[in-house]
């Protein structure tokens, strides 16, 4: 399985970049930038700008959020950051503050 | 071994600092400083330009910088490594590279804490030291270089300076001063394809 996982005793301060998709349980600060999915389950946090293929988000992401297809937020995620998707999901349960251009 | 539970895909380019605090395995590729306080596996796919500090370290795959492992480094067959490693214990399996210093701080505190286990560890040690001097070995067998035929004559002068020191002073300050500083545990190590287990 072609996947990143960072642990959730991990914490990354710089730039990731790659083509699979990653997992945050930890924290990333600085900037994320991949082709396909990323995902951040509870307890993950990024605070960096992230660009990818689709986000998932039950966590938290401080910083400006591209994809290509599709950005959810989930019950219980927190996204603040303007946000630039085709498909937006907003779950109830969810907070969001910023901006969306699509 | 543990299973890592954080693995960065060989896909996947790092560029900043790691701050770890469970396993992780490194698959790709990593531009900066790693501080672990667990295990840091670099997989064979995966190269580290930067310095790693960690519990233990395992390289399987290219190292480019110092490695600092608290408890352990091991060079795997696939490995390379460009930079001093300074750890207690250190493995070097054949056909893994190192291209650097290789410092065992183990070593001096043994000396410090017990001097009848001491001699005998550290004719072992300088044995071995000397051999992976030679450059180019692919045997371990131990060739006994001009100066490790030397070396037995060496701790007989270091406890005869420590008997001094200590009728004369009976300070096992000085003593110990001494002891670390006779104790060159430092190894140099080139294309050396040898197993070392301290």
């Amino acid at each position: 399985m072609a996947e990143t996982i960072i642990g959730s005793n991990i914490s990354i301060d710089g730039e990731i970049s790659g083509s699979d998709s990653v997992t945050v349980l930890g924290t990333v600060r600085g900037r994320l930038s991949v082709k396909d999915q990323v995902t951040i389950p509870q307890g993950g946090r990024i605070e960096a700008d992230v660009e990818a293929g689709s986000v998932e988000i039950a966590g938290v992401i401080e910083g400006n959020v591209a994809v290509s297809d599709k950005i959810e937020i989930k019950s219980g995620g927190l996204l603040v950051g303007d946000v630039k998707a085709a498909r937006v999901l907003i779950a109830d349960g969810a907070t969001f503050k910023g901006n969306i251009n699509q | 071994m543990v299973t890592p539970t954080t693995r960065i895909d060989a896909s996947h380019r790092i560029e900043g600092a790691l701050h770890a605090a469970e396993p992780v395995s490194l698959c790709g590729h990593l531009v900066g400083e790693v501080i672990s306080d667990d295990v840091f596996v670099i997989e064979a796919s995966a190269i580290v330009e930067g310095d790693v500090h960690a519990t233990d370290v395992v390289v399987l795959g290219t190292v480019i910088g110092t490695i600092e492992g608290t408890e352990s480094v091991s060079v795997g067959a696939t490995g390379q490594v460009a930079g001093d490693i300074k750890t207690r214990s250190f493995e070097l399996i054949a056909g893994g590279r190192v291209r650097g210093q290789v410092e065992s701080a183990a070593a001096i505190t043994r000396r410090q804490a017990g001097r009848g286990q001491a001699s005998s560890w550290s004719q072992s040690s300088r044995r071995s030291a000397g051999s992976s001097r030679s450059r180019g070995v692919t045997a371990p067998t131990p060739e006994p270089s001009p100066k490790a035929a030397k070396e037995p004559a060496k701790p007989k002068r270091t406890s005869k300076k420590k008997s001094k020191a200590k009728s004369a002073s009976k300070s096992s300050r000085a003593a110990l001063r001494e002891e670390v500083e006779l104790s060159p545990e430092v190894v140099e190590l080139d294309n050396v394809n040898e197993t070392l287990t301290s």
